[in-house]
């Protein structure tokens, strides 16, 4: 038996530098001059045609030398996004004053980067530009993904916390960066989202402005590194808590109760151990669309209860638009900017009120004088991700507190492998898996194949391990997904309907597919998952990765019970024949909080012991850290014959996971006293140690 | 059969079977085409369709039939039913030929005249449903309620609970926690017993019908429940009472007596609020709620409703224009229809039928379709009288008769479900007659709803019953022809 473990401490994050590229400029400094000036940067899109459309603008980033590169025309999206990440990631560093000539002042090794973006399409997976991005600041730590869609950046920050929290890393640049493309404007447009006028929250005329840009912050500890010539950094304020959750609704449409936002507020204050009365102002996502605002605002008052309607409610897209990837990160820097000038941002060109709207949208030109303490920003997104942050003003900072970790265990696990053939060598029994009977009570419909191997993988854990999710149970079990790409069938789907056509007539239900985290949606919905959902990208072997994130979020979070860690792969059939398989893994990790069903006695129970992520290729330091975070003394045995790693089964993104699954099989069976999985590429390394405990 | 009644109903037959592929094909509806009845709504959970696939509709029909969508209006009108698919699809072909016709010569062909209203009195005949015309006009302009003891509402618990529901439903139940499927109750020969809805409400399941009596299927249950199954069964209904709330302007009233969560209540979807569970249901076209008050509340909850509605000028109706209504608008009612015997098929409601699981009419359910539809409901109108029972003649031989009738005060049509043979059981045919065959009368099918219902353009994030006078909507109005500009889609 484990003793208790030590209580841990949970110290304050500090923001201490931020960079933005966004429509109204470069520069936090910008962003800063356009909001106190009044002044939007929607303007006419010139990148692509719009013809035949009957909208022709957007919040583009003005074409400027100004960038790393300048934003060609002609360039390719990604390479704006990258150009938009670099410029800001690079003015964040350097306003965090952690430049020392070329190189970083700190142990690049400890710094980290957690790279948000909605963006699907990078030809070497998405994943690169985080990579990309870290190699630009010299940053050697873990490079982590998330693609969330339009909360993927909001939910970056709160990953980049808990890598501080964890102690993976020391400082973390996190935020993220997105580029709008012609697909993009399309099927926003082919949905009747946008609106021909400028996007204006909570106001009667309906309808959003797409944007782009990038947002990054610089986090740290507050017994971080050294300050940088003592004194002189500037702390812009705190992110003191964020929060999670899956709607669990519909593709694109937000749950009309508001509980998913509501959801996520209450897992960001409860992280924060912040109360609504404690909110003096709420930045909301505020989308300007027929069913965003009314939804959101539901989910405020859900949370905030009567304060709601004393606290002001504004949005920044009607600034800037909507930055997809990037929008949580450059309305959380918005936000922190506006309260260091003791403000709040106004909602820009709002007319009359709609029903069923925020009581004080802020309608005025300019900011409004209002100090604030503490702030909610929220983001919410296709596949029903919502992402909420907590950000205390500087002088607010919330006292440190101690948290008692809890235990994590595997509680199940389901694999889909529909095509093996025979034993693997060196597996024991990794025989063809088919579609699990647990798949039977589920409606498929639209589900691409990818959504479809998560859910089948996902089902059969949860069949495995006895959990019904029903009633309440269902906001306490979430999902963290790793996926390496978006379903091939529907990005060929979508493809081949602009192909024929054209981009007018895209195919809608498609577009909403190819965002990585649709799966994610699809999987979430189909089995009711409304805790904490997260999705997550490393490029090749990305389920390790999210096994590794999954623990340490549910040991030393109080905001679910249970989080099954998922991947999926799908092939591409009009790829070159390769020794790719397709495959769904699952493993659900659950404290003993989980309230159903009550564990089975008498066999034995596998213990996630320890899980550590590292640098590029770090496998080894990781793999050390996550023993010595499970009390197992390696000795003199070299790591290699303690670990497995490489894939068991060429599965993209699931083969760690796949791994992890046998491994856990051969520690329950007492085959073996304890068991280490790794996992390393250009993005970061993961180790995670399975040891046996008896039942209790 | 003339010629032109034949060529039509092959040219309407080709045609559903080119809006059943498109279905399946581009739409991913998961279903065999012939299951795919021409009454099937498209949304909601008829073919579990949603907004995004109405985007990618439009293209589809655009792409597949080289028509044209003028606007969102008549997009919400057509969007309904398969058939209305259909209706449009062959509204757009002659009127493209009717154009083509008029360019060759300048002999324009009159369209259809439509017979003229006959003057012979009805005889004497079956029944017919008698709603009150104001009652009607509220339903349909604004908001109206109505105690509904005919709805059955069974909470089903224990380990095999869902295994027996399964077992006695006849559709897939994809259930999940506060969403409600619609399905059948069948029996052994894959008769209708009962309408249904199933859902999940933690850990029990809900059996909401219309048709048998609690200890009927309570009795239903147990029966085909496995021997020693772990199964409790508690009529709800026994200890409450079932308030229904209808109409455009419903949602604004159930709002501000339930709180605003209930707003956004998507259709099919149920909340529990203050002591009262609310449904999203409905069977009349327009919003429509269906309360469950304990019985001890019931006074106070109907003086809160009244003194809540005084502002939506809330009408208390009957069953029958309950009844009329879900006849106008193509919503099978188990009393009328559904007590002839009828198979899912013949309703036009496979949609709600899985032939994918063991159920216990498997034999009848696969018998019935090796032999492919015989007979099928359809929607008729007409200028003069229908009564249940009326049989239906085409040159002077019967082919089906009404299964129910009555009157559409609003279409200003009588309106009638008749039972039709294979293969005259197409919308869109004015040759048919019905009743006294010495006088009978002409009669027009077409695909439901035959209403343009004002909840189709309503949004209760936009609108409001006090600014309904300012708020421009299309008239409420009869839907049996095709869209404006078009001819019309019946034959001559």
């Amino acid at each position: 038996m484990t003793a208790p473990a030590d209580p841990k401490p949970r110290v304050p994050v500090a923001i201490t530098g931020a960079g933005v590229v966004s429509a109204v400029g470069f520069g936090a400094p910008a962003l800063w001059g356009a909001l106190a000036e009044g002044r939007d940067g929607i303007r006419t899109i010139e990148r692509f045609s719009t013809e035949g459309f009957s909208v022709h603008t957007a919040g583009m980033v003005p074409v400027s030398g100004d960038l790393a590169s300048p934003a060609e025309p002609a360039k390719k999206t990604a390479d704006h996004a990258l150009d938009f990440a670099i410029r800001a990631a690079r003015e964040a560093v350097i306003a965090a004053k952690l430049r020392d000539g070329e190189a970083l002042s700190v142990p690049a090794v400890r710094v980290a980067v957690v790279f948000g973006t909605s963006l699907a399409t990078h030809p070497e997976g998405i994943h690169r530009l985080a990579e990309l991005t870290a190699d630009a600041i010299g940053a050697r730590g873990p490079r982590l993904t998330i693609s969330t869609a339009c909360s993927s950046s909001a939910n970056a920050i709160g990953v980049g916390r808990d890598l501080l929290l964890s102690r993976e890393a020391d400082v973390v640049l996190a935020g993220g960066a997105d580029a709008l493309t012609e697909e993009i404007f399309a099927g926003f447009h082919n949905l009747g989202l946008l609106t021909p006028d400028k996007c204006a929250p909570f106001s009667d005329t309906t309808g959003t402005t797409l944007g782009e840009g990038a947002g990054f912050v610089v986090l740290e500890r507050e017994d971080g590194p050294p300050l940088r010539g003592a004194g002189d950094v500037e702390r812009l304020g705190w992110v003191s808590g964020y929060g999670l959750s899956c709607d669990a609704y519909h593709a694109t449409s937000p749950d009309a109760t508001g509980a998913g936002v509501a959801r996520a507020s209450r897992g960001a204050l409860s992280d924060a151990g912040l109360s609504p009365d404690d909110i003096d102002y709420v930045n909301a996502h505020g989308t300007g669309t027929l069913a965003n605002d009314p939804a959101e605002w539901r989910g405020i008052v859900a949370v905030l209860g009567e304060r709601a309607a004393k606290v002001p409610v504004s949005a920044t897209k009607s600034v800037f638009g909507h930055g997809q990837g990037a929008a949580g990160a450059l309305e959380m820097i918005a936000t922190l900017l506006a309260m260091r000038h003791g403000s709040i941002p106004q909602t820009l060109h709002h007319r009359s009120p709609r029903p069923r709207c925020p009581e004080d949208p802020v309608a005025q030109p300019v900011p409004r004088r209002h100090p604030v303490a503490h702030a909610l920003c929220n983001s919410s997104a296709f596949g029903g991700a919502n992402a909420v942050v907590v950000i205390d003003a500087p002088a607010h900072r919330a006292p440190a507190r101690a948290v008692v970790p809890r235990p994590v265990y595997v509680r199940g696990a389901g694999l889909f492998l529909p095509g093996i053939a025979g034993d693997v060598p060196g597996t024991g029994t990794l025989a063809s898996m088919p579609v699990p009977r647990s798949a039977a009570g589920l409606d498929l419909r639209g589900f691409d194949p990818l959504s479809r191997y998560l859910t089948f993988a996902t089902a059969e854990a949860l069949r495995e391990a006895g959990v019904s999710l029903r009633g309440a149970l269902r906001d306490r079990v979430g999902l963290f997904a790793a996926l390496v790409r978006i379903s091939p069938t529907s990005a060929h789907e979508l493809d081949d309907s602009v192909k024929e056509r054209g981009l007018l007539r895209l195919s809608a239900p498609a577009f909403t597919r190819v965002v990585l985290n649709a799966s994610t949606g699809a999987c979430a919905r189909a089995l009711q998952l409304r805790g904490p959902t997260t999705t997550l990208t490393t490029g090749d072997g990305s389920g390790l990765f999210a096994l590794a994130m999954a623990a340490s979020h549910l040991s030393l979070r109080a905001d679910s019970d249970a989080l099954c860690v998922s991947a999926a792969d799908e092939i591409d059939r009009d790829e070159a024949p390769s020794r790719l398989c397709e495959a769904g893994a699952c493993l659900l990790l659950a404290t003993p909080d989980l309230a159903s069903p009550a564990e089975s006695t008498g066999s034995a129970r596998v213990r996630l012991a320890g899980a550590a992520l590292a640098g590029p290729f770090e496998r080894e330091v990781a793999t050390r850290r996550a023993l010595s975070e499970a009390g197992i003394e390696p000795g003199d045995r070299p790591l290699s014959e303690l670990s497995q790693e490489g894939p068991l089964v060429a599965a993209a993104g699931a083969h760690p996971l796949i791994r992890a699954a046998l491994a856990v099989q051969a520690v329950r069976a007492g085959e073996r006293p304890f068991a280490v999985v790794s996992y390393e590429n250009r993005s970061a390394a993961a180790a995670v140690v399975f040891t046996r405990e008896p039942s209790p | 059969m003339t010629p032109e009644l034949s060529s039509y109903i092959a040219r309407r037959e080709a045609v559903l079977a080119r809006v059943r592929a498109l279905l399946v094909e581009r739409l991913h509806v998961d279903r065999d085409p012939d299951t795919i009845d021409p009454d099937t709504p498209l949304f909601g959970t008829g073919l579990g369709l949603d907004s995004v696939d109405a985007v990618e509709m439009v293209v589809s029909l655009e792409d597949t039939f080289g028509l044209k969508l003028p606007d969102d209006a008549l997009g919400r009108r057509v969007m309904r039913t398969v058939g209305k698919l259909v209706d449009l699809v062959l509204a757009y072909e002659d009127a493209a030929a009717a154009a083509k016709a008029r360019a060759a010569s300048a002999t324009a062909e009159a369209p259809s005249a439509g017979q003229a209203p006959s003057a012979a009195a009805s005889v004497a005949a079956g029944a017919v449903i008698d709603a009150p015309p104001h009652e009607i006009m509220a339903l349909r302009t604004g908001v109206v309620w109505s105690r509904a003891p005919e709805v059955v509402c069974l909470r089903v618990s224990g380990d095999d609970a869902f295994a027996v529901l399964d077992r006695v439903c006849a559709g897939d139940l994809f259930v999940r926690d506060g969403q409600v499927r619609p399905t059948l109750v069948l029996d052994r020969q894959a008769r209708v017993i009962a309408d249904a809805y199933v859902g999940q409400d933690d850990e029990a399941y809900l059996l909401i019908t219309e048709g048998p009596t609690p200890a009927f299927l309570t009795g239903h249950l147990r029966a085909e429940a496995p021997e020693g199954a772990d199964l409790a069964i508690e009529d709800l209904t026994a200890s409450h009472d079932v308030i229904s709330v209808h109409g455009p302007y419903a949602w604004e009233l159930i709002g501000e007596l339930l709180g605003p969560d209930l707003i956004g209540l998507p259709y099919l979807y149920f909340y529990r609020t203050e002591g009262v569970f609310c449904l999203r249901a409905g069977k009349t076209g327009e919003y429509g709620y269906d309360l469950l008050v304990p019985r001890e509340e019931t006074a106070s909850f109907v003086a809160r409703l009244a003194e809540k509605g005084s502002a939506f000028d809330l009408v208390e109706v009957g069953l029958a224009a309950l009844e009329q209504s879900a006849l106008e608008n193509g919503f099978f009612n188990v009393r009328r229809e559904g007590r002839q015997g009828l198979t899912p098929d013949q309703l036009g409601l496979q949609w709600r039928v899985s032939y994918r699981k063991e159920l216990l009419c498997d034999q009848a359910l696969r018998a019935l379709r090796e032999q492919g539809p015989r007979r099928r409901v359809t929607t008729v109108l007409s200028e003069r009288a229908l009564h249940e029972g009326d049989p239906v003649w085409l040159e002077g031989e019967q082919i089906g008769h009404l299964v129910s009738a009555g009157y559409s005060s609003i279409a200003g049509r009588h309106v009638a479900l008749a039972l039709l043979d294979q293969p005259y059981f197409h919308a869109g045919i004015t040759r048919f007659t019905a009743g006294d065959p010495a006088s009978p009368a002409p009669i027009a099918t077409v695909s439901p709803p035959a209403l343009v219902n004002r909840s189709l353009y309503i949004n209760p994030q936009r609108h409001a019953y006090s600014t309904r006078e300012k708020d421009r909507f299309p008239p409420i109005a009869a839907d049996d022809l095709g869209p404006p500009g078009a001819d019309p889609g019946g034959v001559p």
